[in-house]
């Protein structure tokens, strides 16, 4: 048992750290085994600061930094040579704030598009759309251009043969060896941070569900903590083993999904329809529980509505129970299928270094030997409702990622089983009307994807003036690019859908 | 000329309607396997009849060879049709075995060309592995119909579909020349492990990488044709395992085709399911045992001719 539980109500240590100190101080926190978990700015009453989270696997605890830039600055010392993980985060500040990282080694937009007109970025204080139609002075986006004899280029998307999120992919290839991948995302962009100071904090769980709705469950559960933190309160143990169970339930889901898409790119139909069948009976646990296949509009921070009766609880986990044994008739249809474990080994490698230095999570991360999970790192009692290990595997090939996958169903399974044994059904009144002034929350949760955040800041009157929302992908795509350097572009489906990652999550 | 006549008529029956019921056998098998409800037999002519009807959308950017090329490759499938045994009964135009292979080029180059002329990196890309392997295929269908040419002790395809002064029981040579064929029929007609024909992922296709643009009618051609070339090829392979069970009356004949052609497109929609698409780079070592059989097969038929 640990001792010193994490608690998601605040209040956070936040800490002021001159902008010039900053990259300095963030080298020696990396290299104390802590995570850089998110780094984005924020307006403030003299211009902007830069708001640097820092999470403690080891101590159990998350930190902020607040930076002030100079009054009126719109650059700053890139902190990315130093620190690799914030280099996707630099990107985006540069698109929505104008902030300009000075010795960034790769500087180009990540989610604006050609089309904006130039100098606009969105959560700059002031900025509007034009309404008429968009002229555009932008320097239009290069990809990086491999050259040499017989090097070609494949540009796939951002429209895709299935029913996806459109994203961009330029191969350069010498024959069928990939040499380099670029992705390009922001196609999606739709103004979810700006539109969450918009509207009010009562129905900001419902956008936040929509940031990346295959994780609707995941960005409800840390939008609550990130909002009871900022109110310093906290709820009963039962609503917070709802939510978990809630967690745990899309976990099985997605790693199921995964497994069968995974199933689909080798070809291997037998294995992707069998994982379909058993995907749909989850969702299926799900409505029965919350009211919804993708347990939309049910979690709320503060309270809870409609908590379900012990009848549904234990039908829920007696189903819970069949899916788990179903499961272990399953699995091995892929995990020990002689054809696909030589499809997935060595297929697609994130090296554990280039893993640790891109600051990756979730199950890729496990796969590549790093024992991150915020489950773990940031502990709540309702996780330690029953004793569960942490799947890890060092090879950081497909297969490892798979293996994870697979040995994270089975703990889920027990997790989700335990935690809806053990809800009393109580009522859970809100007791909040209006939010604090000048307040900092955070809400951490290990999502399927990995770890997922939620940063919520409010002005002097108590509404929401910053609004962040960091999703697992947002770290992981790097990786993806990196770890198909040199295989085969037939490969890239299989190693693509190894990661799994959100398009809209990034987008924002 | 009456019994030529009615030999025609069956082939060419059997050219119209057997390709597209094989295909929906196919999918309906697999299907039930998936344990999905899964299209009707026939809907293959209903979609068929349905392309048939639509307007095509052809890009801007493509010419003449793109647009002549499901009509070239078809010419060229319908001739390899009258030109091989694979219904059970002679065929009505007299081939041999290096036009047999010949044709399966011609159409195949027809469709690279094309797929070529779109200019699309997908459309190259089906049609650059769709021409390295090729090479590894074609030795492979030479050796093996060259085995039952040397064994029949004669060159022309018709001879395939009698048993060779009704000798059963070949050593061996019908059933590896068989075998060969099958593994060069998996890649000819697009089937597991060697390309998903359900993928939507243009990346690891092969042929379907160079049909992708086609739309409407051209595209009804190009299905058909893929079709009537898993038909013959399967055919084929049936002629090498009655000359096997030394079967000689064409009712017989044409009855055991038809019956081992639907057993085929049964195991093949099996391997479809529940075979893992082989890596590209291990593709090659497949085909060898192909390469492999057929060759054995010629020695045996040397030794015993």
């Amino acid at each position: 048992m640990i001792q010193n539980h994490f608690k998601p109500a605040g209040p956070f240590a936040a800490e002021e750290v001159p902008i010039i100190q900053l990259r300095a101080r963030l080298k020696t926190e990396i290299q104390d085994g802590n995570r850089l978990g998110l780094l984005t700015a924020s307006a403030t009453s003299d211009g902007h600061e830069l708001l640097t989270v820092i999470i403690s696997p080891l101590g159990h605890s998350v930190r902020i930094i607040n930076s002030l830039l100079p009054h009126d600055a719109v650059t700053y010392s890139s902190l990315t040579p130093d620190i690799p993980q914030a280099h996707w985060f630099e990107r985006e500040i540069a698109d929505m704030w104008g902030l300009r990282p000075i010795g960034h080694p790769r500087m180009k937009s990540l989610v604006m598009h050609d089309s904006f007109p130039d100098n606009f970025f969105p959560l700059a204080a002031g900025a509007s759309l034009p309404t008429s139609r968009m002229r555009s002075r932008r320097v239009p986006y290069r990809f990086t251009v491999v050259q040499g004899n017989g090097v070609y280029e494949v540009p796939v998307g951002p429209v895709h043969a299935g029913v996806i999120e459109p994203g961009h992919f330029r191969f350069s290839c010498l024959g069928e060896v990939i040499e380099n991948l670029e992705i390009r995302l922001g196609f999606v962009h739709r103004g979810v941070e700006e539109h969450l100071t918009q509207c009010s904090w009562q129905s900001a769980r419902y956008v936040v569900e929509a940031a990346s709705s295959d994780t609707s469950a995941g960005n409800a559960v840390a939008h609550a903590f990130a909002m009871e933190s900022l109110c310093g309160v906290t709820v009963s143990e039962s609503v917070r083993r709802l939510r978990a169970a809630c967690v745990e339930i899309e976990r099985i889901a997605c790693h199921i999904g995964d497994l069968a898409g995974i199933c689909a790119d080798i070809g291997f139909g037998a294995g992707s329809s069998a994982f379909g069948v058993l995907r749909a009976a989850v969702l299926g646990i799900a409505e029965l529980l919350t009211g919804s296949r993708f347990m939309t509009g049910f979690l709320a921070p503060f309270y809870q509505r409609g908590l379900p009766d012990a009848a549904v609880l234990t039908e829920a986990a007696s189903r819970l129970t069949e899916v788990g044994l179903q499961l272990r008739l399953t699995l091995p249809l892929l995990m020990d299928n002689a054809g696909a474990i030589e499809r997935m080994e060595g297929m697609g490698i994130m090296k554990p270094s280039l893993a640790r230095e891109f600051g990756l999570v979730g199950p890729a991360a496990r796969a590549s030997g790093i024992d991150y999970d915020v489950r773990k790192a940031l502990p709540t009692p309702e996780y330690e409702c029953i004793e569960w290990p942490i799947a890890i595997w060092n090879e950081g090939d497909v297969l490892a990622r798979a293996r994870v996958r697979a040995h994270e169903l089975a703990t889920s399974v027990r997790l989700a089983e335990a935690l809806l044994t053990g809800i009393a059904v109580v009522k859970q009144p809100s007791c909040i009307t209006r939010l604090p002034a000048n307040a900092t929350g955070i809400g951490i949760v290990e999502a399927w994807r990995g770890e997922l955040i939620h940063l919520v800041q409010t002005d002097e009157t108590g509404r929401i003036a910053r609004y962040k929302i960091k999703d697992p992908s947002f770290n992981n795509w790097t990786a993806l690019a990196v770890s198909v350097r040199g295989r085969l572009l037939s490969d890239f489906p299989l190693c693509n859908k190894s990661f799994s990652l959100s398009y809209s999550g990034t987008d924002l | 000329m009456s019994i030529y006549l009615v030999r025609m008529a069956i082939v060419t029956c059997e050219i119209v309607l057997l390709p597209l019921l094989l295909i929906g056998i196919l999918r309906a098998t697999r299907s039930r396997l998936q344990k999905r409800k899964g299209p009707r037999i026939f809907q293959p002519f209903y979609d068929f009849m349905r392309l048939t009807r639509k307007s095509a959308v052809v890009s801007e950017e493509t010419g003449p060879l793109f647009r002549g090329a499901p009509a070239a490759s078809l010419a060229a499938l319908l001739i390899l049709a009258l030109v091989t045994p694979w219904s059970g009964l002679a065929a009505p135009i007299s081939g041999d075995l290096v036009l047999f292979v010949f044709l399966l080029a011609a159409a195949r180059m027809a469709s690279g060309l094309a797929a070529l002329d779109t200019g699309t990196a997908f459309g190259g890309l089906g049609a650059s592995r769709e021409s390295a392997l090729s090479i590894l295929v074609e030795p492979t269908l030479v050796l093996a119909l060259a085995a039952g040419a040397i064994y029949e002790g004669n060159l022309t395809l018709n001879a395939l579909c009698q048993p060779a002064n009704g000798r059963g029981g070949s050593a061996y040579v019908m059933p590896l020349a068989a075998a060969a064929i099958w593994l060069a029929a998996a890649v000819e007609t697009s089937r597991m492990p060697v390309e998903d024909p359900t993928t939507h992922l243009e990346l690891t296709m092969i042929h379907e990488a160079q049909m992708l643009e086609y739309s409407g009618p051209r595209l009804a051609l190009v299905e058909y044709q893929s079709a009537l070339k898993l038909t013959v090829l399967y055919g084929l392979i049936s002629q090498f395992i009655l000359n096997e069970m030394a079967i000689k009356s064409s009712i017989a004949r044409v009855s055991g085709t038809f019956g081992l052609t639907i057993a085929m497109v049964v195991a093949a929609a099996v391997m479809d399911v529940f075979l893992v698409r082989l890596h590209w780079r291990k593709l090659p070592d497949l085909l060898t045992f192909g390469l492999a059989f057929s060759l054995v097969a010629c020695l045996l038929a040397a030794l015993r001719g």
